[in-house]
């Protein structure tokens, strides 16, 4: 059980480690905070959203504030996952050859797997375990990954040519999806300041440890959400569900796969880490709110007649956290 | 106050909450079963609900609810989902309910106490949190409404029963008199059984009318009530008497047969429950020899019955209104009145009918009982009796007053100095406006009338 001096401490560091984002990446504030759940929540994000939005600087800011190793994968087709995971090669040490574990670039507190959807489903799957089970298998070997540790995955909503869509089973790792939109007018003189003024962007120190990411981790699974809105959880992520009598109607029409539990899950933890960053020590109402949407995008699946008619997944989750109430 | 303490006392308050609005909710839901029913059998079936009836319906909803509720309050509360709505209602963002939770699973945590002293000063109005829902007030509400509502038409249908009913109606004011006192299996004779008959043939209209004149003679100025009522005996007992003597005179005139047993039982026990007018010439009749002394004490009866309506139309009512004046008007040189002297309706306005001999006799008796003064200094004058009116004037009494001011007779003088009833129906209009009715309740009397004469022939 977590003291109350680790829960005050690890707090500060979240604190300092939002400002020093703060220093370097404008705006993106969902983004930011999606990060920052899914480090508290051993989680993992996707981070949808055109070219040149500062997804990788945003990453990067993160490792470095939080002082971790950092490694970006740029996936492509022709990408193997051995280029991920890594590989046995043969070295020779003192006159013997022997298969010695070349760890590939997932061996990394934090991940950047950039463009993912361009991957081929195998390489892509590479990643399944390290993204769920924080372990990687090679051969007969199993290596465990450090901790912290995250994968942030990019992927471009336009150029979907020559893509391959991530699997249900891989999508449903990640335990949320952030847009990455444009940024504001004000938003853009600032980054334009930032990067052509003095001598440009300057990753901050760090200003926590993987300690107080870890001590963070474990205040936020004490942080109580009560039965009731437990409850409710449930039964936004049950409305999803086509199937269901409590979903709306557009629901029924246009979804094929609703949530899954690891939805509610997703929910329940990225509320509580909601909660604990600002400030509170249980989780609130607007705590479930702030993450449902990014929680359940990605895995509410639409059917045919949706993708055609061009029906949002951000509408239809709207339809359903109106039509379902608390008490 | 901890949070301990305001989890039990809402957990209590829960519980009483919810078992009063399933308490409420039930009696809300079978006291307005039983009014409809009622009412729908009222009005659909003429099926009158009497007030003992109306009294076990109630207290069967009533019996309903608080089954309803102690089943309710045994029940335990959803606690957490209880505390979650405390939450939303007082705007506590789900801390209360989260504490609750933490005291459930690590009461030892540092969280738990800083929980608590953020809600500290909420503890005090944790009763916020739990109002006492408006489903249960207005549940409460509509059924302490319905179940009186329920009273009323009971009340009100045992009114109807009585107000078209038979003979056993009785004399509300001098006693009551009721189908009850005559013996298990009697009939009360062929006419009557008759009269029965048509009149149950009648019931539903004639029971629609009559409520519908009682709503409308609300509207009437308690004034008219008053002079009304005055001179009104129980009118539906006195129709119901008048039709049944006027049958039975008829019949022993054809027959020229003496009284049934059967019907000197009836007329025993009218006697027994009438008041001391009607009840002397009752027993003049059921005392006399002959048919020809029957007849004469019948038409004695009749016109004592018809007197008050009498002395209306003809004006002479101003010096029987007056409540401490009653006034015997003596004929020749008897001393006696008859039971009492219709007025013929002659010239003038003063009453002619000349008393016969017995008649005289047995209304100097009454009119002693009675406190009746005499007025010697006019000998020629007919002979009064003075009945009390009623004392107050009920819902009842405003349509029997009505009723008995409209009706559409006209006492027709003889060549003996008497007079008789006649009913003529093609001068209901005239008569009704005479007697200066309002409009509504004139309306009704005609259409009464019209009802119980089967279309005014």
């Amino acid at each position: 059980m977590i003291t109350e001096k680790g829960f005050d401490s690890a707090f500060a560091a979240f604190e300092g480690l939002r400002e020093a984002i703060g220093t370097v990446i404008v705006g993106h504030d969902n983004v930011v905070s999606a990060a920052l759940i899914a480090l508290l929540c051993r989680g993992n994000v996707l981070l949808e959203g055109v070219p040149g939005l500062g997804k990788t600087l945003l990453v990067r800011t993160l490792a470095s504030a939080l002082g971790l190793t950092f490694s970006r994968i740029q996936f492509t087709p022709d990408l193997m996952p051995a280029d991920i995971i890594g590989t046995d090669i043969i070295t020779e040490e003192e006159g013997h050859r022997r298969f010695t574990f070349s760890q590939g670039p997932v061996f990394a507190h934090v991940v950047l797997a950039d463009e993912i959807n361009r991957a081929t489903p195998k390489t892509q799957s590479a990643l399944l375990e390290a993204m769920q089970e924080r372990t990687v298998t090679v051969g007969s070997n199993t290596y465990t990954l450090d901790e912290p540790y995250i994968v942030l995955a990019t992927q471009n909503p336009i150029e979907m040519e020559g893509t391959y869509p991530l699997p249900e089973a891989q999508i449903d790792r990640f335990l949320l999806k952030a847009n990455v939109d444009f940024p504001s007018l004000q938003e853009l003189d600032l980054i334009s300041e930032r990067t052509t003024e003095g001598a440009g962007i300057e990753l901050p120190d760090p200003v926590a440890t993987a300690e107080d990411v870890l001590e963070a981790r474990r205040a936020v699974f004490e942080i109580p959400i009560s039965e009731g809105l437990r409850s409710y959880v449930s039964r936004l992520v049950l409305a999803t569900h086509p199937g269901n009598p409590t979903a709306p109607q557009r629901v029924a029409e246009y979804v094929e796969y609703g949530g899954s539990p690891r939805a509610a899950i997703a929910v329940v933890l990225a509320a509580k880490a909601h909660a604990f960053l600002s400030g509170e020590v249980s989780v609130r109402p607007a705590d479930i709110e702030a993450v449902f949407q990014q929680a359940l995008h990605h895995r509410v699946i639409l059917n045919f007649r949706g993708e055609a008619e061009g029906v949002q997944v951000a509408d239809l989750l709207d339809d359903v956290w109106q039509g379902v109430r608390a008490v | 106050m901890t949070g301990h303490d305001v989890f039990e006392a809402a957990g209590q308050r829960a519980r009483w909450l919810r078992a009063l609005l399933v308490g409420s909710l039930v009696l809300a839901g079978s006291a307005i079963a039983s009014a409809a029913a009622t009412l729908l059998g009222r009005l659909c079936f003429d099926w009158f609900v009497s007030l003992s009836l109306a009294a076990v319906l109630v207290g069967a909803s009533w019996l309903l609810s608080i089954s309803a509720f102690i089943l309710s309050h045994r029940r335990r509360p959803d606690l957490p989902l209880v505390l979650l709505r405390m939450d939303y209602r007082m705007g506590l963002d789900a801390r209360l309910s989260a504490l609750y939770e933490l005291e459930m699973r690590s009461p030892t945590s540092f969280l738990r106490r800083r929980l608590e002293l953020s809600l500290a000063e909420w503890f005090p109005q944790w009763r916020n949190g739990l109002p006492v829902s408006n489903w249960s007030v207005a549940g409460l509400t509509v059924g302490v409404l319905a179940t009186a509502g329920v009273l009323v038409l009971g009340a009100l249908g045992g009114i109807s029963e009585v107000s078209t009913g038979d003979l056993a109606a009785g004399f509300p004011d001098e006693g009551v008199f009721s189908a009850n006192v005559l013996p298990a299996g009697e009939h009360l004779g062929d006419d009557v059984e008759n009269a029965q008959i048509a009149s149950s043939n009648e019931v539903g209209g004639l029971e629609g009318l009559l409520t519908e004149l009682g709503r409308k003679l609300n509207q009437v100025e308690t004034e008219d009530i008053e002079t009304a009522i005055e001179f009104g005996w129980d009118p539906e007992f006195q129709m119901a008497l008048e039709t049944w003597l006027t049958q039975l005179q008829e019949r022993l005139v054809r027959t020229e047969s003496p009284l049934t047993a059967e019907e000197r039982s009836v007329l025993a026990t009218v006697s027994a429950e009438a008041p001391p007018s009607v009840k002397e010439a009752l027993d003049e009749i059921l005392e006399a020899a002959t048919t020809t002394e029957v007849n004469q004490a019948m038409r004695g009866l009749l016109d004592a019955l018809q007197l008050p309506e009498a002395a209306e139309e003809e004006g002479v009512s101003e010096s029987m209104r007056a409540p401490e004046e009653s006034v015997s008007t003596q004929s020749g040189d008897s001393t006696k009145a008859p039971v009492a002297m219709p007025d013929t309706g002659a010239p003038g306005g003063s009453p002619t009918a000349q008393p016969e001999e017995g008649d005289a006799a047995q209304a100097s008796e009454r009119t002693s009982e009675a406190s009746v003064s005499s007025s010697p200094s006019d000998p020629t004058s007919a002979s009064y009796v003075r009945e009390d009116a009623p004392a107050s004037v009920s819902e009842e009494g405003e349509v029997r007053a009505y009723l008995t001011l409209g009706v559409p007779i006209e006492l027709e003088p003889k060549g003996d100095g008497t007079s008789s009833p006649r009913v003529d129906y093609e001068k209901l209009d005239s008569i009704l406006e005479s007697r200066n009715l309002p409009a509504s309740a004139a309306d009704i009397v005609r259409e009464y009338f019209e009802s119980i004469s089967e279309g005014g022939s």
